[in-house]
């Protein structure tokens, strides 16, 4: 892919986490009384799946992280902390943002995966939801001025 | 005639997420509001839990595949393993024609509403998603119906394993 082509698909995806990312602001300012907790919880589910994909979307292209990166072995992922490792490097976060992101990439896991008897606790991912928030506005405003690497 | 075994676990997994499903459109549900922030929370929130229930009975549909007969049969296509048994059920009269059209949609739409409003590049496909997001009451119901059909097989099976004993 040519440098242009990078830039270009980069802030494509940096738009869409801008957007989603402010959708994701529009939920944690309101709070509604007069719907159930249980369908504000599935809400912010959604988005902070959403958020992930798009997040890491956006990570990867502006990272140029090759394809052969993403697989271990063919078939085993690598952990998040691999992957925040990578981010770092690449100047794309900081190392003090290291924990949100592995935070945010285990809920993503929890809540896309959940099965028999390992339901993702909502309540307890809620409690991070703030911090979640925090991370990703900080990753959308050094985007916004980041060039791709 | 095919047999399938069905995982109990991924059933019960399937109830679940189907239970919670159903929480959107029984007493429990939020009546409709006029502000926009809370009309989009309630939206994502029942998009979420039927996009949760879909992909729970895709794995589900994918076990009985794997486990049946079918999927050893000549010119079977493991890529199409949802179809083929969508079929059998048909061919077998468990699935009525009008149930097979409302699951190929309802899986489509799965496909369709896991993506983000800001995927969504032109007034055509926020219509789509728009239109598909307001059908969401109905494939619970077609869910709900499959599940009793599951339901109702695993009971006649018992019995006859009762009576075959």
């Amino acid at each position: 892919m040519h440098v242009h082509d990078k830039e270009k698909a980069a802030s494509s995806v940096i738009a869409d986490l801008t957007q989603t990312v402010e959708l994701f602001h529009t939920f944690l300012q309101h709070e509604p009384s007069d719907i159930p907790s249980f369908i504000r919880n599935q809400a912010f589910m959604r988005r902070l799946s959403l958020s992930f994909v798009i997040l890491f979307a956006y990570l990867r292209e502006a990272s140029s992280m090759p394809d052969d990166f993403v697989q271990q072995d063919g078939s085993v992922q690598k952990q998040p902390e691999e992957f925040a490792d990578y981010f770092i490097k690449k100047g794309l976060f900081e190392e003090s943002d290291k924990e949100s992101y592995v935070m945010l990439a285990s809920m993503y896991m929890a809540i896309r995966w959940s099965s028999h008897g390992k339901y993702p606790d909502e309540e307890k991912i809620m409690i991070n939801v703030q911090r979640v928030y925090a991370f990703l506005k900080k990753v959308v405003d050094s985007g916004s001025s980041h060039s791709p690497v | 005639m095919a047999i399938f075994k069905i995982d109990m676990r991924l059933f019960e997994d399937f109830n679940y997420q189907l239970a919670r499903l159903q929480e959107h459109f029984g007493p429990l549900a939020p009546r409709a509001s006029k502000n926009p922030v809370t009309r989009n929370i309630i939206l994502e929130a029942r998009i979420h839990a039927f996009w949760q229930c879909q992909s729970t009975l895709r794995e589900l549909l994918q076990s009985m595949y794997t486990g049946s007969d079918l999927s050893k049969k000549e010119g079977s296509n493991p890529d199409n393993a949802i179809g083929e048994l969508i079929g059998w059920m048909y061919r077998e009269k468990m699935l009525s024609p009008k149930e097979v059209d409302a699951l190929v949609e309802l899986f489509e739409s799965g496909m369709l509403l896991f993506a983000d409003r800001c995927w969504l590049n032109s007034s055509e496909k926020h219509k789509i998603f728009d239109d598909r997001s307001n059908r969401l009451s109905r494939y619970y119901h077609s869910l709900s119906t499959f599940s009793g059909m599951l339901t109702q097989r695993l009971v006649v099976s018992k019995e006859s394993e009762h009576a075959r004993t």
